[in-house]
């Protein structure tokens, strides 16, 4: 059965809600007790810690069925949203002390705010490379750019033979050859306006015979322009995972060091 | 570094017989039978002549006394022929669905599962390949099930006893040719021989032997009309059997298009998708928008659109399949006193479709005589029109359904749709799948887009899978428990004519290995194998590719299903 997502989303964000609710109530509970909250607090951090890395592990092995990892996103996300405050019930709503605490709480606030940052990216960029279209894979952009570069030096080298040529090689040399060289992480509105007119310019210097060339060394240099955005956009999509795992693998090895400093010095 | 390379005899059709234990003797006696006999052995082709027609596409199998031959909703690539004995056929209801006992063709095993996900093993060839001869060749598709009845039925579901078949007869060939689950359920009546014969063999012996192909095809229309299409149908099935019993003697049965319309549709797609033609090429007409409504349509396989004129072209407001009804806007005007309604709408057969067309005046009278059939008229009715409204006011509202409808979608019953305002193009689901299958993906995410829909080559599991029409060992079937469609990497000798057969370029041809060595030809060609997405049906917990999506952008859905998936988009969307 098909369900609409904000149904979902609002569930989620409410039993989040009453998590973390329910977590400051009893800890003020204990406070007004005397009673430490930096134990129990401690161990349910580690413990979402580990849950939250799991999901990573999860994403490894999806032939095995341990729910989707949609599902395990959700939790991941929420999850990850409930560390947010309980870490602070954890310390008491001060900042920290010491230059560990502080590393292990910068490392946190780290990895929440690129999970964060993440979240936004995943649900917003897809908007955009949708718009784009002219749907590519990653991994093939490099070689579909070769492709391009290679049919725009055919098309050039079939047209030197005539007296106009000449314009449209030096367009190539100049100007389409290094921009067809590679693909580019960058996404210019102006890169767009800038191509248009100097294919324009080289249609008016290059004749009615030419024009046909000239068209299709704009289109090859379009097509160009939009697989640099794709490369521009799915590349953060894909980048940002790289600093939000090793930032995650140092908070939980730091957390980790922590317990154990921790149930060392226990008095 | 360059692939070891091994070199093995090209496989052939027959190089697995359906039933390796065919004797000489065997196939001199099948060839005795009186429907044999008739045949002219000079009329088949040297490639393909009766005897090896009848050693390698049929099998000789004894039933004992009320043992099961074939089960009401399985599907079926075979047909049989009653060589001695009895059977008796029992229809859907007849038989209590729990001692029709279903069972899990592919058990699905968690602990296998877990291994190949941390160990995937190499591909290996079958040993029939890598052998000299095919003498210990497996059985391939053998419909064969040890299920024995202790209580049968005396008295049917139409009240008298069952219908008993004797030597002779043919019977399964509705589920062999339309390509759908078996339509009742047959059991052995004492002792019994029977011949059956798999689809690969009954096509060729159709297009070898005319008097075989009437008298299949007659039998085919015959039970078409007398199964239970009106008795399922809403607007029929209050009638009653007396009701439903006058309007099969009116009926009558006609088939539109072609069988094999997959190779006709893929050359005019390109054609169609360049002019944008005001009408639709290659889809017969069946009945006219403005033409004189005469008859009510009831379909019994197959798919046709229904489209409305705008403008100079058509826009399809919804298509029709098995047990839909069409001509009911023109039932629904002759009951409220128009004696000469019109369509209404145009209805076309897309690829091939088999409709019971019955007179409209007599199903008005009988209709009129049911209070409940009336009901159910005026609120469908209701229904469709509003839909029509739809399609002539909004055009472009129903863009999902065109484009539906013009790839030919709605055929699938597990579309791979991917939501592209959510999907992150991770790749999770593509390396999910290759998890799921030794490390080989079945899909490329790539293919047509619509609606911010990607609709990837991946298979589709057709209601209508057009796919196993040619293959010549029959390796590629449905599953019997869900029907998913599947190749058997054992039987399939990489001839790619289901790869050429499928309208939508969903399966790949994929060179064969051995523990890593590249299998080719005494020619140095690779040899091929069928690759297509299997639904995972051997697997615990579904579909890798949905497993795997984190974004709940990649869903598996029948077409119905797809023209939700839009209103499930946030606002902002």
């Amino acid at each position: 059965m098909i369900v609409a997502f904000w149904p979902r989303r609002l569930l989620a964000l409410s039993l989040a809600a009453v998590a973390v609710a329910g977590a400051v109530a009893f800890a003020r509970m204990r406070a007004a007790q005397l009673e430490d909250n930096a134990f129990w607090s401690g161990w349910t951090l580690l413990a979402i810690f580990v849950v939250l890395a799991v999901y990573n592990l999860r994403k490894r092995v999806s032939n095995l069925p341990l729910g989707t990892s949609a599902t395990w996103l959700q939790w991941h996300i929420y999850l990850g949203l409930i560390a947010i405050a309980l870490i602070h019930v954890h310390i008491g709503w001060h900042l920290p002390s010491g230059s560990f605490s502080w590393l292990l709480y910068g490392l946190f606030w780290a990895v929440s705010l690129t999970g964060v940052l993440g979240l936004i990216l995943t649900r917003t960029l897809p908007h955009l490379l949708t718009a784009v279209g002219n749907e590519v894979i990653f991994e093939r952009i490099g070689e579909r750019v070769v492709d391009l570069h290679d049919e725009a030096a055919g098309i050039v080298q079939g047209v030197l033979g005539r007296p106009e040529g000449q314009v449209l090689a030096g367009f190539f040399i100049d100007r389409l050859d290094p921009f067809l060289r590679r693909p580019r992480w960058a996404w210019q509105e102006s890169r767009e306006r800038w191509l248009t007119s100097q294919c324009a310019n080289v249609a008016r210097l290059a004749g009615p015979d030419l024009a046909d060339a000239v068209a299709d060394l704009e289109e090859i240099a379009h097509e160009k322009l939009l697989l640099d955005r794709h490369y521009f956009l799915q590349g953060i999509l894909k980048g940002w995972l790289f600093v939000h795992i090793p930032l995650a693998t140092m908070a939980l090895t730091a957390a980790v060091y922590h317990t154990g400093m921790v149930l060392w010095f226990r008095p | 570094m360059a692939q070891d390379v091994r070199e093995i005899s090209r496989p052939q059709r027959w190089a697995v017989p359906f039933d390796a234990e065919m004797t000489d003797a065997d196939v001199a006696r099948v060839i005795g039978l009186p429907l044999f006999a008739r045949m002219d052995a000079k009329k088949f082709p040297a490639r393909m002549p009766l005897d090896g027609i009848v050693r390698n596409d049929c099998a000789l199998r004894s039933y004992s006394d009320r043992q099961l031959v074939v089960r009401q909703g399985d599907y079926g690539s075979s047909a049989f022929l009653i060589v001695s004995g009895e059977v008796k056929v029992y229809l859907e209801g007849d038989i209590p669905e729990e001692e029709l006992g279903h069972d899990h063709e592919h058990p699905k095993n968690l602990l296998t599962q877990v291994w190949r996900n941390l160990f995937p093993p190499p591909e290996r060839a079958p040993k029939h390949l890598l052998a000299v001869s095919s003498g210990d060749a497996t059985v391939a598709g053998s419909s064969t099930v040890n299920v024995f009845f202790q209580d049968l039925p005396a008295v049917g579901k139409r009240g008298g006893p069952p219908p008993v078949m004797g030597p002779g007869t043919v019977f399964g060939e509705m589920s062999a040719l339309g390509r759908t689950p078996r339509s009742a359920t047959v059991v052995a009546t004492g002792s019994c021989e029977l011949l059956e014969i798999r689809w690969q063999g009954l096509r060729d012996l159709r297009s070898s032997d005319k008097g075989f192909k009437e008298y299949v095809d007659g039998i085919y229309r015959e039970r078409s009309l007398t199964s239970d299409h009106f008795q399922t149908s809403p607007l029929f099935a209050p009638l009653g059997e007396t009701g439903i019993e006058v309007l099969r003697h009116a009926a009558i049965f006609e088939s539109h298009g072609s069988f094999e319309w997959s190779g006709q549709y893929k050359k005019g797609r390109q054609e169609r998708r360049q002019k944008r033609t005001a009408a639709p090429s290659n889809e017969p007409e069946i009945c006219g928008q403005t033409q004189a409504a005469e008859s009510v349509y009831l379909v019994r396989a197959g798919f046709a659109r229904v489209s409305h004129r705008v403008g100079v072209g058509e826009v399809t407001s919804r298509y029709i399949s098995r047990g839909d009804l069409f001509g009911i806007e023109a039932l629904h005007a002759y009951i409220k006193g128009n004696r000469a309604p019109v369509y209404g709408s145009t209805l076309r057969a897309l690829g091939y479709i088999d409709v019971i067309k019955l007179p409209l005046a007599l199903v008005a009278r009988a209709v009129e005589g049911s209070s409940a059939a009336a009901a159910w008229l005026g609120q469908g009715n209701t229904e469709l029109l509003r839909e029509q409204d739809r399609a002539h006011l909004a055009p472009l509202k129903g863009e999902m359904m065109e484009f539906g409808t013009e790839s030919r979608v709605y055929n699938g019953t597990s579309i791979m749709a991917i939501d592209l305002e959510r999907c992150t193009r991770c790749d999770d689901c593509v390396r999910g799948c290759s998890t799921a299958h030794n490390g080989q993906p079945r899909f490329v995410r790539h293919g047509e887009v619509n609606q911010g829909f990607l609709f990837p080559n991946a298979c589709m599991h057709c209601q209508d899978p057009v796919c196993m029409i040619g293959c010549p060992t029959g390796a590629i079937s449905r599953t019997k428990d869900g029907g998913q469609v599947v190749v058997n990497d054992q039987t399939c000798i990489g001839c790619s004519t289901c790869a050429n057969s499928c309208p939508y370029d969903n399966i790949r041809m994929v060179e064969r290995s051995h523990y890593g060595e590249k299998l080719v030809d005494q020619k140095g060609n690779a040899v091929l194998r069928a690759s297509k997405c299997d639904l995972c049906y051997d697997q615990v917990g579904g579909p890798a590719c949905v497993r795997a999506c984190p974004h709940d952008a990649l869903h598996r859905v029948d077409f119905p299903d797809l023209l939700t998936l839009t209103e499930r988009r946030d606002p902002q969307s």
